[in-house]
């Protein structure tokens, strides 16, 4: 059973027409009533005198009756005859017109008597002429006598009759003039309120309209500055514009849904990510373990540590040292696989591997430092910026024509440390930069402590939970490179 | 309850909307504009037919009205009787100045074809003659305070003058003081027929007046005419009574409104309020006045009802039987200041 149509379910179209339809036909009855009324006033308006015309009418009836008669039996003239005879039918007509109810309204009674009277008089006139055809005197001058007592009496009561009627019809005419006015005032004050009515019809129906499609549009506003969880109040009407506002609503709903499913996704992936570096790193751990389950620390360390004793009992400063060195290096190294570490300890192990360096290649590679000191406590991943350098001399300095040189500069900025390592090598182009800070790319060469770029730069975004810490300038190839660290402050 | 509660409810909502609002304006303005316009139309043409009664018979009243005030208040209760019979009764009226004479006035309403004819007959020659002719039409005549008693009218409806004239002695005896003073009473007569009424009445007076030990032989009765015909003649003519003081009566018996007034007026002209003594007749405002102030010492009034209802009844009676009583008392009374203070 389909459910019964409301107001709220026609199209806007056809509400539109319906309203046009309901104000017409309101003016069209109301136009139709008035001008009846007042029609039928007129018409009465008309009519109002008449019955004063038909007494004037009835009395010169009578006159000519009465001189008709006279002229015959004056002269026996016979065209005075017919035409009393005429005048006779006429005014017995014209009688016969006349009310014969006996009641209590005087223009009544008055024309009861008026028509009897007629009858004798116009019986007793018909008998003088017959008499006077019959050539007896005495009869017709009887008769006439008699009719001539009647005329007399009707005209006094057509008299009387004319008056009361032109009294009447005086009253008449002004209650009809009154009613007219009446009408025309009674007519504007149904224009007014039909105007008003129509423009209140129209101005409620169109506000219907255009309300629900202006709260659209601010709706859609809202959600074009990025309010998408806002709502429209729907209704069960089956216009054009709730079904818009049904849509729009559902249109919300399903950007709302596509965004938690983006969001969901990159949670998932982020996720992802994060295990895989977790994994990497547990990948790297077992690479060490690997490595240090073949290379006992303790050994190596002590091992060091005799060849320092040698050196220095041979009095091999530079021996002692560089043994010295190596073995902080990789104790450090295994130390810290897991742990942070100050940036202090961090700038130590850059000397050491440097030292370590130079003592292999004479020297050739040039480190300079700037370092603020007020920087040093903070703690930052540790095993960072050694593989940095390490990344500046393999893939910066080395094989490079002319003297390569490092620089680590350390700022304590006022909410970060600044750390850079710059280098005048090989340089980077932005494809380079953009696949090593992608992570897409790891290079990892023989002569390496093991810990790739990618490593350093996804440590450090897992540390700091911030991708920006790291950045490489380039101005190009053989431009040198720029590794620049922003590392928030994390105090010992 | 609550659905009814939810009807008006739902109602109260409509109400305002200003759209219902107005249809519902809408419709009054156009239903009191219809009402109005119909009811504006009712008062427009006195004559439609739906304004008036009909009744099945049509009786005239024909009066003299130059010597009683009454005939209005006769007139009304003669409708009132006639309506709720099915008739109607109208008044023609005659009076000095009228252009038709009484006997115009019956040979109209003959010719009109009236169902009955209530006349109130004076002194015109001919009115006889009319009342049979409108017998001989068909037309039944009833005569009303002055009989016609040789014509052939079906009924009078009246006093009997001979009571009237016991009943005017019985008051003018108990009027003349106990002493032994010698009094005289005049009589105005507007018509001096032997077989009038108002002749009869002064007789009967007259011979009560003469038999009463009180007033035999000490109170003279007499009779002056009082002319009609002419514009104030009457008032001549009583002038000229009082004029001559030696003639003054002591008493004076009026006997039709017009004459009373005048006596009155013509009493406090000569400064006579008191020194004669006026039996007046009706109780016209000017009587009634003239009574209250003791001018008029007493004043005799008929039962105007009586008088209307009897006579409707008396043609009504002939009409559905054939017959009626040939005559139709009328009571009456005489009234006094005293009588005036207890109303």
């Amino acid at each position: 059973m389909s459910r019964r149509r409301r107001w709220r379910d026609y199209p806007i179209r056809r509400k539109l027409l319906y309203v046009v339809l309901f104000t017409s036909v309101l003016m069209l009855i109301s136009t139709a009533i008035m001008y009846f009324m007042i029609n039928s006033l007129i018409t009465r308006l008309d009519t109002v005198y008449a019955s004063n015309v038909n007494m004037a009418e009835l009395r010169q009836n009578l006159d000519m009756v009465q001189q008709d008669l006279y002229q015959y039996l004056e002269v026996r003239d016979y065209d005075a005859l017919s035409d009393y005879y005429a005048a006779a039918e006429n005014y017995r007509g014209l009688t016969g017109q006349l009310s014969n109810q006996i009641s209590d309204n005087r223009v009544f009674l008055l024309q009861k008597n008026i028509r009897s009277m007629s009858e004798d008089f116009l019986l007793y006139a018909d008998n003088a002429i017959t008499a006077k055809r019959g050539m007896n005197v005495e009869a017709y001058r009887q008769n006439y006598e008699k009719a001539m007592e009647l005329y007399n009496f009707i005209y006094n009561d057509l008299a009387e009759l004319n008056e009361l009627l032109f009294q009447n019809n005086a009253r008449s005419y002004e209650t009809l003039q009154q009613a007219i006015n009446y009408m025309e005032v009674a007519s504007a004050i149904l224009i007014v309120v039909i105007m008003v009515i129509g423009i209140t019809v129209v101005v409620s129906t169109t506000r219907g309209i255009v309300a629900p499609l202006t709260q659209l549009s601010e709706a859609a506003t809202r959600v074009g500055a990025g309010n998408l969880q806002q709502r429209i109040p729907e209704t069960e009407a089956q216009d054009e514009v709730s079904i818009v506002t049904r849509a729009f609503n559902a249109m919300l709903d399903s950007l709302n849904l596509y965004i938690d499913k983006v969001r969901e996704g990159a949670e998932k992936e982020q996720q992802m990510k994060e295990q895989e570096l977790l994994m990497e790193n547990h990948l790297k751990e077992a690479q060490l373990r690997f490595l240090q389950a073949q290379i006992n620390p303790h050994f190596l360390f002590n091992s060091l540590n005799a060849g320092v004793q040698l050196a220095e009992m041979e009095d091999d400063e530079k021996t002692a040292v560089f043994l010295g060195k190596m073995a902080d290096f990789f104790r450090y190294n295994v130390k810290k696989g897991t742990e942070d570490a100050r940036i202090e300890e961090e700038l130590s192990i850059v000397e050491n591997y440097i030292y370590i360096l130079n003592v292999r290649f004479a020297g050739e590679i040039i480190f300079t430092k700037e370092v603020d000191e007020e920087a040093l406590n903070f703690r930052m991943p540790s095993m960072i910026l050694q593989p940095l350098v390490e990344n500046a001399v393999n893939h910066g300095i080395r094989d490079m024509i002319g003297e390569g040189w490092i620089r680590l500069t350390i700022q304590n900025d006022p909410d970060r440390v600044k750390i850079v390592i710059e280098d005048n090598g090989k340089g980077m182009d932005a494809l380079q930069i953009q696949k090593i800070m992608e992570r897409v790319e790891t290079i990892h060469e023989d002569d390496s402590t093991g810990i790739g770029l990618d490593n350093v730069i996804s440590r450090l975004s897992l540390y700091y939970d911030d991708v920006n810490v790291v950045e490489i300038v380039s101005p190009g190839e053989n431009q040198g490179t720029k590794v620049i660290l922003r590392l928030p402050k994390k105090e010992t | 309850m609550s659905k009814r509660k939810n009807k008006s409810g739902k109602l109260y909502k409509e109400m305002r909307n200003p759209v219902f609002l107005g249809v519902v304006i809408l419709i009054l303005v156009t239903i009191s504009a219809y009402i109005a316009y119909h009811s504006i139309l009712d008062r427009v043409g006195v004559n439609r037919e739906e304004n008036i009664t009909a009744y099945s018979k049509h009786y005239a009243l024909i009066v003299d009205d130059t010597y009683a005030s009454y005939w209005k208040d006769v007139y009304k209760y003669a409708q009132e009787e006639a309506n709720a019979q099915d008739a109607y009764v109208e008044m023609l009226t005659w009076t000095p100045e009228s252009k038709q004479s009484m006997c115009d006035l019956m040979d109209k309403s003959i010719a009109c074809s009236v169902d009955g004819i209530i006349l109130v007959a004076n002194t015109e020659e001919g009115l006889e003659g009319k009342i049979n002719e409108a017998t001989a039409a068909g037309i039944p005549v009833v005569t009303l305070m002055e009989d016609v008693p040789q014509s052939q009218r079906i009924s009078y409806i009246g006093i009997n003058p001979v009571s009237l004239g016991t009943a005017y002695a019985r008051t003018l005896i108990d009027m003349v003081p106990d002493d032994e003073e010698d009094y005289n009473i005049t009589v105005l007569l507007t018509d001096d027929r032997v077989d009038a009424n108002q002749y009869q009445i002064f007789t009967q007076i007259n011979t009560d007046l003469v038999k009463h030990d009180k007033t035999k032989r000490r109170v003279s009765c007499g009779a002056t005419r009082v002319a009609t015909e002419g514009f104030f003649l009457a008032d001549e003519d009583i002038h000229d009574l009082f004029r001559n003081g030696e003639e003054m009566p002591d008493y004076i018996v009026c006997f039709s409104t017009s004459t009373t007034e005048i006596v009155c007026q013509t009493m406090v002209d000569y400064n006579l309020v008191g020194r004669v003594q006026v039996v007046g007749y009706d109780l016209s405002d000017m009587t009634k006045e003239a009574v209250n102030n003791g001018v008029v010492s007493t004043s005799l009034v008929m039962n105007t009802e009586e008088m209307g209802r009897e006579s409707v009844d008396a043609l009504l009676e002939y009409e559905s039987t054939g017959y009626t009583n040939a005559y139709y008392g009328i009571d009456l009374e005489f009234v006094t200041k005293e009588d005036l203070a207890h109303e």
